[in-house]
């Protein structure tokens, strides 16, 4: 395994164990995060392992996106909780998104092994991006007194509006250039990785805003 | 190392993309700060709104029982009064000598429901000026002996609106009583003047004074409903209060009002 992604691991497992350790101070969505990212950080483990039997590590995220794709809604779901419409939004496009992904998953005839499923992550990055935002038109609609810098939501959002946006970018181009017979080029799996590590340091910072927030009992989800 | 056109394209649309993703979350910042500004303006004005409500109702608290006072009891009192006059014609000379000092103490009695019917009532204030009403009754607690008040100003030719007249008036009501009760003062000082564009408004004792370290927690968290009222009514003018307090000499709330 190479540094960046030993680096990778910590940052999970420590966002992980810091999340646990907090577990009883955080609000619901933020409970709900830690799953998240100890999800995340199976999946990486385990796609290091089975990348030793079968050299490829597709398979996992055949079964990490439609689980992330889901933790997301659930969570965008919480944080939506004033308003009943954009919930339902949510969840209608998080269950049509997840049948889609399973019909491409499984009625085409690709093998797991061989081909990533860039589409599905490709709308899993749409769907975040698209609700992300209307997460911030929210917080423009009704502000709070914190500043901005110590909001859990903020750093969480934001997170999740840049990484899935380099990756949205990103995988807009893998089937392209697979088309070409070419592998992606070593930048993109750089910008990844770095993706990777704003939004997970970026979902830490948030944790920690979201306890601190709790232990005042402010009684505010975000 | 030259770069192709097909290597080049994804690197400008990428920095593209991170420029557009940099200027939004900044702009979102600004839009935000704006937002947070704004609803603190409306909690301002909302807050304001409340304590004004407040203040009105405890106005039209007062002037009902002004009314009250002056309507029943003080005609009660009147009539008693009255009343003790035409008995006192057939008594004996030590019940004439009781019934007389009786009457003494209800003229006291009417004397001071009249005066407390004036102080209550804010209608009274409308047309007098706030340094006749501070004259008036400072002149009227100097008379009582209670404490050695002195006024001092520089305002012969200032206008005060009456809203502001009667909500001075009735801080300076509070600090008396604050003084006359928990202060054991002697002596106390009014001042009014105006310095830089302020109106100040300072009332001074040299009672027991405060612990000057417990001064802003007294101010933040005062139980006393005196400070609270000086406080909500600064909050209402917009004028801001300051209170120094020295163990055992004194202290000092000023007032500070834009003009």
């Amino acid at each position: 395994m190479t540094p960046q992604v030993w680096i990778y691991l910590f940052l999970l497992l420590s966002a992980t164990a810091y999340g646990v350790y907090n577990f009883r101070d955080l609000t619901l969505p933020y409970r709900l995060l830690i799953a998240q990212v100890f999800l995340v950080l199976l999946s990486e483990i385990t796609s290091q392992v089975i990348r030793h039997f079968i050299l490829s590590s597709f398979p996992v995220y055949y079964v990490l996106i439609p689980a992330l794709l889901l933790f997301n809604s659930l969570i965008y779901r919480t944080l939506f909780k004033s308003s009943i419409v954009l919930k339902e939004i949510v969840t209608i496009v998080a269950i049509i998104l997840l049948v889609i992904h399973w019909y491409l998953s499984l009625c085409t005839s690709e093998v797991w092994t061989e081909s990533f499923p860039s589409i599905s992550l490709m709308l899993l990055s749409l769907f975040t991006i698209s609700v992300s935002l209307l997460v911030f038109i929210q917080m423009l609609y009704s502000p709070i007194m914190i500043p901005l810098q110590k909001q859990a939501i903020f750093w969480w959002n934001s997170g999740n509006l840049f990484f899935y946006s380099v990756t949205f970018f990103i995988f807009g181009y893998f089937r392209y250039i697979k088309g070409l017979g070419q592998n992606m080029p070593e930048w993109s799996y750089t910008q990844i990785w770095l993706a990777s590590m704003v939004m997970y340091s970026c979902h830490f910072t948030s944790l920690y805003f979201n306890r601190k927030k709790s232990n005042l009992k402010n009684g505010n989800d975000q | 190392m030259e770069m192709t056109n097909d290597e080049t394209t994804p690197i400008l649309i990428g920095t593209i993309g991170m420029s557009i993703m940099a200027t939004f979350i900044i702009v979102f910042v600004i839009l935000y700060r704006k937002a947070q500004f704004k609803f603190e303006l409306e909690r301002q004005q909302f807050k304001q709104a409340l304590l004004a409500a407040e203040v009105e109702i405890r106005e039209q608290t007062l002037e009902d029982v002004s009314m009250d006072l002056h309507d029943n009891i003080g005609q009660i009192a009147s009539i008693v009064k009255m009343n003790l006059s035409i008995i006192s014609e057939n008594l004996s000379e030590e019940d004439h000598l009781r019934v007389t000092e009786a009457k003494v103490l209800l003229s006291k009695l009417i004397a001071d429901i009249k005066s407390l019917t004036y102080l209550l009532d804010r209608k009274n204030y409308k047309h007098v000026s706030l340094l006749r009403l501070l004259e008036d009754d400072i002149a009227r607690i100097n008379r009582l002996e209670l404490i050695d008040i002195k006024l001092e100003n520089n305002l012969q030719s200032f206008k005060f609106n009456s809203e502001t007249s009667i909500f001075l008036y009735r801080m300076y009501q509070e600090m008396l009583n604050n003084a006359l009760k928990h202060s054991e003062a002697t002596e106390a000082l009014v001042e009014i003047y105006t310095f830089q564009g302020n109106l100040i408004f300072r009332f001074r004792d040299n009672g027991i004074g405060l612990d000057s370290f417990t001064v802003k927690p007294y101010l933040k968290h005062s139980n006393g409903k005196g400070m609270k009222n000086i406080m909500e009514r600064c909050k209402i003018i917009g004028a801001t209060v300051e209170v120094i307090g020295i163990r055992n000499k004194g202290t000092s709330i000023t007032i500070s009002l834009p003009t």
